[in-house]
């Protein structure tokens, strides 16, 4: 099985390759494009430049480091779509990507895959969570767009998990494993991610301004927030119902336990999310999730996760919770 | 303009008015609404002994719900002129290969568009932004983005704009598109062959597996599966914390309300408006 592992700088390559990172996934967002889009998502749904590569060369220096230990670089272009004069964009990207030596893209948008196959695009397709390929009719969708690897959406259970991977489409699986769960699909979810953090003004304590910022802590995302709820008036059938809310967020979301799982189904990658955080945090993913893959050989199933459940709280000091599991049954 | 009557149970029928010529049927956002065949074939027969044009609408499936979705397109292959709205590649799939003589619609989950109301002050380049939140005084903030003109122009358009995507479409004979009537303007050119359904006055802006519905009346967080239909009977409207705008809660989906026709609706390629005022109708 291999660990997919977020990279956002040249500097993480090799501690994370040490840590046991088989593949980087990653985002880069050049001057060419930022002149005409500037730091928005457009491009690859990370506002802002903390989360990404900001230049061809860096990619391709990273990309050098990481093929140095054989290790594969794909690259995020998983914008959900893009317009007519940002395709023009998009080749030239592609070309960088592709003499940077990075292995592959990741791809979300019908016209993007069309315009690989109109370059004859020789790297490796994976097809984004942001497809969302719920179904076996879906993979062969996409297979034929030329996709050599579907990351399967953070939405499954465990038995649809099983009923999907039993299609012998020939095409690899890869499947979340730790962090960023979202209680709406992520595909299919239009609430904007970029904004917005309020800050003061310094010389004017009592005037905000608003700015884009891809800081979780400052709850731009609707997904976090507390909401007040009212039975809808228009109802024929009022309930009376009233009241707030707050939707908890995920703390840690894991899919460990289901490795054991993924071995026996036949999905080989496991992605580890979130490219924006700190290398420390990365490395120590990684490491918990190396652990629980070469348990996985040694022991029954209920041995594993009960072991795997016990490395968890060692590497995170807190008690793995029900609640944040990956995938419910 | 066409217009269409988007029914969610079958004795919203009643509710069709002079001017709807065309129903909608079926479940958009969740497997787990889908409805019975027979249900179905009640409200395909009731429309067509009243010589109405009769649309499926199709939701995103597992496995298993591909198989009853089958089942349906079966019933449907006995009717003339169908169409089918998808809103997932793998429905999309099996229909080109297996129910040719259906005329497809891409659904309004795989037309493209940012639906965020907060991104209305931001579009519309206000300088001041009037925040709340809860237990706090209304504040005046100051926005000090500038959006490119292209961001702005990516905001107010969809994929089914770009040549690329369009053409695939047309390409596998699909020749119709459905969207949201964005509350900060759509953008939508009228050159291409494509058609374009408008679908107002509830706009969604986000769908989740685990239902939202659930979460509020069972403190529930982790259900993806769903099998009493809750969402038949309650639905509720949401103010979130910090936003001075509605939203409204129908199952597990989330949707802006916007009754106001584009002004620039002409300029478009719109020529259907879906009427979806019956969603909350319980």
């Amino acid at each position: 099985m291999k660990i997919i592992c977020p990279l956002s700088d040249v500097y993480e390559v090799t501690p994370l390759i040490a840590a046991g990172a088989d593949e980087f996934y990653c985002g880069v967002l050049p001057s060419y494009w930022r002149d005409h889009y500037g730091e928005f998502g457009l491009l690859n749904r990370r506002e802002g430049l903390n989360s990404q590569f900001t230049s061809v060369e860096s990619l391709k220096e990273t990309v050098r480091q990481a093929h140095n230990s054989r290790t594969p670089v794909y690259i995020a272009l998983n914008g959900l779509y893009f317009l007519n004069h940002q395709y023009e964009l998009l080749e030239r990207l592609l070309k960088d990507i592709t003499g940077a030596n990075a292995d592959g893209v990741i791809v979300t948008e019908i016209g993007l895959l069309g315009l690989l196959q109109d370059l004859g695009y020789e790297g490796d397709i994976h097809i984004s969570c942001g497809c969302n390929v719920f179904n076996g009719e879906s993979i062969e969708f996409f297979k034929n767009f030329g996709a050599n690897r579907i990351i399967l959406p953070r939405d499954f259970t465990k038995r649809e998990l099983a009923a999907l991977s039993g299609h012998d489409s020939g095409v690899e699986l890869e499947a979340f494993v730790l962090n960023t769960k979202c209680r709406q699909v992520d595909g299919l979810c239009n609430w904007y991610h970029g904004f917005l953090k309020e800050a003061r003004v310094l010389e004017e304590p009592d005037r905000h301004i608003v700015m884009t910022t891809y800081d979780a802590n400052c709850r731009p995302h609707m997904c976090g927030r507390n909401f007040e709820f009212t039975a809808f008036s228009g109802s024929s059938k009022p309930q009376g119902t009233k009241g707030s809310h707050i939707i908890k967020s995920f703390d840690k979301p894991c899919g460990a336990c289901d490795i054991y799982d993924f071995a026996a189904l036949g999905i080989k990658h496991l992605k580890i999310v979130e490219r924006s955080a700190p290398l420390m945090y990365k490395e120590k993913d990684v490491k918990f999730i190396k652990a629980c893959i070469q348990l996985v050989p040694k022991l029954s199933k209920a041995e594993y996760v009960a072991e795997a459940k016990k490395l968890y709280a060692k590497y995170y000091e807190k008690q793995c919770s029900k609640i944040n599991c990956y995938y419910p049954s | 303009m066409e217009y269409a009557l988007h029914i969610f149970e079958p004795d919203h029928l009643a509710n069709r008015g002079p001017h709807h010529s065309r129903i909608y049927f079926g479940a958009e956002f969740c497997q787990y609404r889908i409805p019975g065949v027979e249900t179905l074939a009640e409200v395909i027969n009731h429309a067509g002994s009243r010589g109405l044009d009769f649309t499926y609408v199709t939701p995103w499936v597992t496995d298993s719900y591909l198989a009853k979705l089958k089942e349906h397109f079966e019933l449907l292959k006995g009717h003339n002129n169908v169409e089918v709205v998808f809103n997932d590649w793998g429905v999309f799939n099996l229909l080109r290969r297996e129910y040719s003589s259906f005329s497809l619609i891409l659904g309004r989950l795989l037309a493209k568009q940012k639906k965020d109301p907060r991104l209305i002050p931001l579009i519309e380049r206000d300088k001041n932004v009037t925040i709340t939140s809860e237990g706090a005084e209304t504040r005046v903030v100051t926005n000090i983005l500038n959006l490119p003109p292209k961001v702005i122009e990516y905001y107010k358009s969809s994929n089914i704009n770009t040549e690329r995507f369009s053409g695939y479409l047309l390409k596998n004979a699909i020749h119709r598109a459905e969207i949201d009537n964005l509350l900060h303007g759509i953008n939508i050119g009228k050159n291409t062959d494509l058609k374009v359904s408008l679908c107002m006055p509830y706009g969604y802006i986000t769908v989740g597996r685990i239902c939202t519905t659930k979460m509020i009346l069972e403190d529930d967080y982790r259900i993806q599966t769903c099998h009493d239909e809750s969402c038949r009977v309650k639905a509720f409207s949401l103010k979130y914390e910090g936003c001075n705008f509605t939203v409204f809660l129908q199952g597990n989906a989330q949707y802006f309300f916007n009754d106001q026709l584009p002004q620039n609706i002409a300029e478009t390629a719109v020529d259907r408006i879906v009427d979806n005022s019956l969603l909350f109708r319980l």
